[in-house]
Formats: C-alpha cells, sequence, structure tokens
C-alpha cells in the first residue's frame, strides 16, 4: 500500500511565538529532546513506511536545508531505501508549497505534514482509512482541551465526512455550531495539520491561486462537494507553540509519550535514558533525560528528571538541573540551579545563579554570576548583570 | 468597613471570600471584574456563571459590568454547576472564565473563583496578578464602540447533558437491570443536569432537594440534616448509590447500598482498582493530595506499578500537577476526583457516572466492592454532644482555627466534617455521626503515637467549641 504513497512536509515555520528560542534558527530546527523537529516529521513519515519525502523551507531556509542535507546525508538515506528532497522553491501559503512541488509527486495519494508539531499520530491508520473511504482529501483531526478558537474547527457526520469548517471560529460560532450539530462531542475537534490527499487534488490546486488549504482549498472542496474525511482519533499532538509547550514537548518526549517518536541517542535498556553516541555522560543523573554529546561536568552536579541536556556543553560542580532544557554549547558555572527552563544555544550562565519557573534563555546570552532569574524571558546576544 | 482597595484583604485560602453585600459589594464586584478583564486583554472572551441566591446575582450582574467595560465579550451561563462553566470554557474555546457562589460558612460569604482557558481554577500567582491592576487603578477602559459584548448561551446545558454521557460505557447502562440512585442536589443548580443525565441513562433517580430554593434562609446545604435524610431515603428505598452534591457541583458525598457514606481513601481505591482505564495505565501517575491518607499510597504498590505524585491542596493544584505530570487520575481529600480524559477538573456528576459505570460492569453492591480494601492506622474516638453541636461543629472549627490564628494547624472541608492537618504530626478528621448524637475523631498520624496526640488536641479543640 505505502508504495503508492509519498509525503511532503511544510518547513516554512518562523516560530516567531517560541522567540527568543527562534531569533538564530526557525522552528523546525528547535530541538525537542535533542532532536530537530523537522526529524520528528521526517520519522513519523518513514516509520509508516513511506519512501518518498519532499521537504519545502522558507525561513532560514538554507540553514534548514544544509541541516536536513547533513543530518540525513545520502549514505544513510539510502541505507534505509529512503528518499529526502529539499528543493529551491519560494511558496506564499501551505497550498502554494504543494503546487511548487506538485512535479516532484508521483505516487497515487500524498500525506501533507508539518514541522513544527510533535505527534504520534497513527499515520498508517490515517492513510488507510483515506484509501478506505475511497477520499479525496482526507484531514486529520482531534478534540481539543482548551483554546479552540485558535484553530480551525470541524463538524463530521456519523460517516466522518466532514460537513462544515469553521476557521478559528469565535466561541459564539462554536456554541451555535454545537447546537446546529455535534452537541454531543465533549469538545471541539479540530484540525491538526496532516492531510492525505488523492493525486487527483494537485489538477485544482495547480489550476487554481489557491494559497492555504485550511483557508481556501478545504472550503472550496466541501462546497464542490469533493468526498472529504475527517480521521479522529485520540492521539498525542502537541503544538509546539510557545516556550511553555516547548518545555511539555520535552518532557513528554522523554516519557515517551510520542512514541515510536523517540528523542536522539541510544535508549539504555527499559530506562528512559538517552545517551547521544552512546556516550555515558560523567554525572549522576535521574530516570527521564538525555544526553547529547562531548559535554563536562564538574564534581557533585545532578541531572534531575525530565532533563534535556545538549552538546559540547561545560557544567560546573555542585549545579542541579531540573526539568529543563539545556541547547548546545552552553557554558554553566558552579552551585548553579536550573529548574524548569530553557538555555538557548552558546549561553553562559555565572556561579551561584538560580534560574527557575519558566525562565527562558535566549540564545548566546549572558547571566552573571548571582543572578536569580524567576520567570524571565531574556533577549537573544543579551547580558544580565 | 471601609472600602476594599487590596484583594489581599478578602482573599482566603487562594480565593476572594467575604460576606455578600456588606465587604464583597457590587461596587468592589465590578472593580474586580474591570480588573480581570484588563488581566486578559481586550481580545478575552469569558465565560460567568455562578450558583443560585439573589447573592451571586447580584454581584455577577455587577461584575459583568466591569468585565464588559474592559472589552472583554462575555459568555452569559447563568446559573449553572462550576463543572459546566469549566466544561462551557473548554467547549467554547473561551480564554477564562469565572463563578459566583456561596461558602459553606453560614456567615453568607460569597467567593469568586477565576478560571483559565483549560478550565483549571487560577493560581495565587494569577490571582495576584489581577489584583495588581485593581490595587494600582490600572484598569484598562474600552472606549465606548469596543465594550465587550454578553451572549446569553442558554442551551449549555443540554450540550453538557449529551456530551458527558459519551465518556463512559453507554451500553452498560442499557444492558444492565435497571439502577436506582438517590440524588440530593443541595439546591444548588447541579439540579439542572445531573438528574437529567442519570434519567437518560435508564437510571431510575430519586432526586431531592432539586430546585431553586428561595427561602431567605441562612441554612447552607448539605448540612447534618440533609446528610442524614439522604442516608435514611437511600436505605429506605434500596438504592444502589446514594449522591449528596455540594452547592457548585464540583464534589459530592457517596452512600453505598447499606447507608453508609464512603470515605475519600475508599472512593480513590475504588476507581484504582475498578476503572479500566486507570487501572491498565500505570505508566501516568496518580495525583493526589500531600494530606491524603498512607493507606493510598500502600494500595498503590498492592496493585503494583503505580506512580503516586501527592501535591499540596490548593485551587487548581491537583489540576495543574495532572497537567505537567501528563497524570491519569487525581483525587483530592475534599472529596474531589479528576479524570483527565474528561477534563483537569473535578465534577461531582461525571465522579457518579463513573461510579455507576463501575457498578454496572461488575455487578456487585458497592458496599460488597469495598469491602476488601485495607484500612489504615487509626486512633479513634466518638466524644458524645447534642445535636445541634454535632450540627455546628464544623463551622465552629473553621471558625476557631481562622479567628484565633492556631499556628502549624490548616484544615480541609471534607462536606460533612473537618480534616485537621497539624505539622509533623498528620492529620484529624472530625465528622458527625451518623447513627447517634457524637461527633467521631479519626486521626492518622506519623506513627502511633502521633496518632493519640493528635486524638488529644481534637479533643481538646471539640470541648472548646461545645
Amino acid at each position: 500500500m505505502t508504495k503508492s504513497w509519498s509525503a511532503v512536509i511544510l518547513a516554512g515555520g518562523l516560530g516567531s511565538r517560541l522567540n527568543p528560542l527562534t531569533a538564530k534558527i526557525c522552528k523546525p530546527m528547535v530541538p525537542v529532546g535533542n532532536k530537530p523537529m523537522v526529524d520528528y516529521a521526517i520519522d513519523h513519515l518513514r516509520y509508516a513506511g513511506i519512501k518518498k519525502i519532499i521537504i519545502v523551507v522558507k525561513h532560514l531556509g538554507d540553514k534548514l536545508r544544509n541541516l536536513i542535507q547533513t543530518t540525513w546525508d545520502s549514505k544513510r538515506l539510502a541505507e534505509i531505501g529512503l528518499e529526502v528532497l529539499v528543493p529551491h522553491v519560494d511558496s506564499k501559503g501551505t497550498a502554494d508549497a504543494v503546487r511548487k512541488v506538485s512535479h516532484l509527486i508521483d505516487t497515487d495519494n500524498f500525506v501533507v505534514s508539518m514541522a513544527d508539531i510533535v505527534t504520534n499520530l497513527p499515520i498508517r491508520e490515517f492513510m488507510e482509512f483515506h484509501e478506505k473511504k475511497n477520499a479525496q482529501a482526507t484531514v486529520s483531526m482531534k478534540r481539543i482541551e482548551e483554546m479552540a478558537t485558535k484553530y480551525g474547527n470541524t463538524l463530521l457526520d456519523s460517516e466522518s465526512r466532514i460537513i462544515r469548517f469553521l476557521e478559528k471560529p469565535s466561541s459564539e460560532e462554536i456554541y451555535l455550531s454545537a447546537l446546529t450539530g455535534g452537541a454531543s462531542d465533549p469538545l471541539p475537534i479540530i484540525n491538526t495539520g496532516i492531510y492525505c490527499f488523492k493525486h487527483d487534488i494537485l489538477k485544482l490546486i495547480n489550476s487554481s491561486d489557491f494559497m492555504d488549504f485550511g483557508k481556501e482549498v478545504f472550503p472550496y472542496l466541501l462546497e464542490h462537494r469533493y468526498s472529504l474525511y475527517g480521521f479522529v482519533r485520540n492521539y498525542y499532538w502537541l503544538d509546539v507553540g510557545n516556550p511553555t509547550t516547548y518545555l511539555w514537548s520535552n518532557w513528554d518526549v522523554l516519557r515517551l509519550y510520542g512514541y515510536p517518536i523517540t528523542p536522539y541517542g541510544t535508549r539504555q535498556g527499559n530506562e528512559h535514558i538517552w545517551y547521544l553516541n552512546n556516550e555515558k555522560p560523567t554525572v549522576s543523573h535521574d530516570n527521564f533525560v538525555c544526553f547529547g554529546s562531548d559535554n563536562h561536568f564538574g564534581d557533585n552536579s545532578y541531572i534531575h528528571e525530565l532533563s534535556v541536556i545538549g552538546s559540547h556543553c561545560q557544567i560546573g560542580s555542585n549545579t542541579h538541573i531540573s526539568r529543563s532544557v539545556i541547547w548546545d554549547n552552553c557554558k554553566i558555572g558552579n552551585n548553579v540551579q536550573i529548574e524548569q527552563s530553557v538555555i538557548a544555544d552558546g549561553c553562559t550562565i555565572g556561579d551561584n545563579c538560580v534560574i527557575r519557573s519558566n525562565s527562558i534563555i535566549g540564545p548566546n546570552a549572558t547571566i552573571s554570576s548571582g543572578i536569580t532569574l524567576d520567570a524571565q524571558t531574556i533577549k537573544e546576544d543579551s547580558t544580565i548583570h | 468597613m471601609s472600602e476594599i482597595t487590596n484583594l489581599k484583604d478578602i482573599i482566603n485560602r487562594g480565593r476572594i471570600q467575604a460576606i455578600g453585600n456588606e465587604i464583597l459589594t457590587p461596587e468592589l464586584a465590578a472593580k474586580i471584574g474591570a480588573a480581570f478583564g484588563t488581566y486578559l486583554g481586550s481580545k478575552g472572551i469569558a465565560v460567568i456563571a455562578r450558583e443560585y441566591s439573589n447573592n451571586n446575582r447580584m454581584l455577577k450582574r455587577a461584575f459583568i459590568g466591569g468585565l464588559m467595560s474592559s472589552g472583554v465579550d462575555i459568555l452569559n451561563l447563568h446559573s449553572a454547576p462550576v463543572s459546566v462553566l469549566q466544561f462551557s470554557i473548554r467547549r467554547f474555546g473561551a480564554s477564562a472564565g469565572a463563578y459566583f457562589s456561596s461558602v459553606s460558612t453560614g456567615k453568607m460569604q460569597n467567593q469568586i473563583r477565576f478560571y483559565d482557558s483549560s478550565g483549571i481554577e487560577f493560581d495565587i500567582k494569577k490571582l495576584d496578578s489581577v489584583n495588581e491592576y485593581l490595587r494600582q487603578n490600572k484598569i484598562n477602559r474600552a472606549k465606548p464602540l469596543d465594550v465587550g459584548a454578553i451572549t446569553d448561551i442558554p442551551h449549555t446545558q443540554d450540550i453538557y447533558r449529551k456530551a458527558i454521557p459519551q465518556l463512559v460505557d453507554q451500553n452498560l447502562f442499557k444492558n444492565k437491570k435497571q439502577m436506582h440512585v438517590v440524588c440530593d442536589c443541595s439546591y444548588g443548580p447541579g439540579s439542572i443536569v445531573l438528574p437529567g443525565i442519570l434519567t437518560s441513562l435508564k437510571v431510575d433517580v430519586i432526586a431531592i432537594n432539586a430546585y431553586e430554593n428561595d427561602q431567605k434562609s441562612a441554612e447552607m446545604y448539605p448540612n447534618l440534616r440533609s446528610i442524614k435524610s439522604a442516608v435514611n431515603i437511600v436505605k429506605a428505598s434500596q438504592a444502589d448509590l446514594g449522591v449528596i452534591l455540594d452547592t457548585d457541583g464540583s464534589r459530592a458525598l457517596y452512600i453505598d447500598e447499606t447507608g453508609k457514606i464512603l470515605t475519600f481513601e475508599e472512593l480513590m481505591m475504588f476507581f484504582m482498582k475498578y476503572d479500566p482505564i486507570i487501572s491498565s495505565t500505570k505508566e501516568q501517575p496518580i495525583i493526589t493530595t500531600k494530606t491524603a491518607s498512607k493507606i493510598i499510597g500502600e494500595f498503590a504498590q498492592e496493585l503494583g506499578g503505580f506512580t503516586l505524585l501527592k501535591t499540596r491542596n490548593f485551587p487548581g493544584e491537583i489540576s495543574r500537577e495532572l497537567r505537567e505530570q501528563r497524570g491519569i487520575f487525581g483525587g483530592a481529600d475534599t472529596m474531589k476526583f479528576y479524570f483527565p480524559n474528561y477534563g483537569p477538573f473535578s465534577d461531582g456528576v461525571y465522579t457518579t457516572l463513573k461510579i455507576l459505570e463501575i457498578l454496572a460492569r461488575e455487578k456487585i453492591p458497592l458496599s460488597a466492592l469495598i469491602r476488601s480494601f485495607p484500612r489504615t492506622i487509626h486512633s479513634y474516638k466518638s466524644i458524645s454532644t447534642s445535636y445541634e453541636n454535632m450540627s455546628t461543629c464544623k463551622e465552629s472549627l473553621r471558625e476557631l482555627i481562622q479567628t484565633q490564628g492556631k499556628a502549624n494547624i490548616d484544615y480541609q472541608d471534607i462536606i460533612i466534617g473537618m480534616k485537621l492537618i497539624f505539622k509533623d504530626l498528620g492529620w484529624v478528621s472530625i465528622c458527625p455521626s451518623m447513627h447517634a448524637n457524637a461527633v467521631e475523631l479519626e486521626a492518622e498520624g506519623l506513627n502511633a503515637e502521633k496518632s493519640e496526640i493528635l486524638i488529644a488536641k481534637a479533643e481538646e479543640f471539640i470541648q472548646s467549641i461545645i
């Protein structure tokens, strides 16, 4: 079945809501469990048996292209029998991105996925559902627990056929839609941003000026009675939209809630511990942690659970890191306490600092010794005395 | 009393609480509404609801005026259980909510609770942020054309009534012989939803105190008299289950078919053992309060594989911990139970359905299902007293601790009575007896000796108030 499938990953996200973490990289490059989010999207598709993946980049596209081509080099791709293409195109929207790479899509069906979500949507089941329904388009969906007004909402009939789209509706619209159908749904159903299409749909996209799937293509398909279905399941899906959900995504990946998607590195037995290059760190640590490589730790430091340590970091003595994410090339002093916070690439943290309660330190920032940061966001390249 | 300019003067245990129309006046409610609106920002949309009583109605209307003035749009739910408000915030994608209710102190206190976009009650930090806008009088007033809109959502109770049964196995109810439930709604808005939902599931319901009581009575519900009545009706009608909802509907007391009121610990163990989702999802932790009996931890170990995490019992704490830790189930010794597959908050209606679902599946009476549960090492004492003293004991204790500022003592309202927590000793629950004119003390100390000390201390308290 999967021979008739290929996939397009839309990796153009800027990630402005993740600032300052995205001050120097784009959102698909943001690491979750030491693994860039774009790699989660690639793994997700290849684990479903898809052999050809086209990635459309935009913001900081060259940087992202280099990262993808370094991670997924020709030797590795040949070993796993995967084709990854990162064409040079300039797109102006989700549908436009697919239009620009449509000549590369040569399978009966294709998946369109995003590079800025962490999910374990059962994609093989999703594709089978699409084929079974003989749908022209199928949209992945789930019941959302909060802020449904931020997403595209959908109403389905009893056969899972989509009967209405509400693009970022108001609360009043959701209320009224619940009265006209779907009153028994305990939570609103939203579009989670992964689509299956028949190849035929490309004719429509190529012959139109549609730029966006949610705002233009799907409403058109609905209005013109195309066979359009919703695939609703209860799966892990996290829109890594802000620094708090970013922290959660790291914790969830360490807990294996996104399984089979896992952090980078070799898992240590049945523990939730990953070492990159199987390099055991010289520091005591709990379960639910992952480490990059080439790190140096001082005496009596400790890495507590739900923490991620990148690569090439120097961490001093008597330093405790808990429920936090440290990116690469960071230098952290002695007697430092870091709790529930994120430290981006290349930061320097002086001795005796306390960083806690969702503090976010942008890349290349310097925090002088003795500073306490409580729920603060520090911009990239800044110095705090 | 002088006008309140700092909410810290009336924030008690993480909630705004004060005597309605005396301290918590409509003028103050309007200011709080405007401060809350400023905190949300003019693009916010808030769901507002209340318990019955004119006090709550008055305060809610004044609050809405202030909230609209800050440009926030409002979905007006009128009277509803707090869990319907929390459901609505999530169901309609609102950014926040506020709920007006009475405090069960018998002193006509009202309280205002705020909820975030996931239906979780504000923590003290967020409440402080709202307070700062009020204290510094930094209210953002909208321009005349940008004043917030108000929309009635009258059919929300219908949406809730249809949605909640989807979260239990309805076939179990249809296929089993009809169950009988006594449902005391304590004159609260839970009466709008619970009896109807149970009836839709083919459960035979005897509903009591299930209407809006507009009598000018200071009597709070549930109280000793109403609880005893419900127990008697359960026994007399041979019901499978008795439910006594708290007035806001977020929690309840549960009575087995023999007339025994189930303890928090029994209910925790009941769900851990018999709920198929909880019992089979051991990789996700169970969250409970620090003051929960240690028997729950021992039972979790006995069942094997459960991780039990404890947090303090403060508004929204268990909900936040459940979300952060991705917990599978939660319970607070204030008789609140949390099922994250439904929502990160406690709902007396949903908890009732979960109990009935298990009864339908197991086909064994509730008393038999809990009979084998272990009991903790308690010290126990019964103190004879008058019926009147039994009725007022709970409130007198609360007043004693609050007014006299008893150091190192905390308390939890467990509906039927109080749980006093003594630092470095343990806890003692003080509840009126259902069978005699007496107050029953049960203590769980850090060790047996401390249990005896707890009983002695509690007895001292009781003697000072009766």
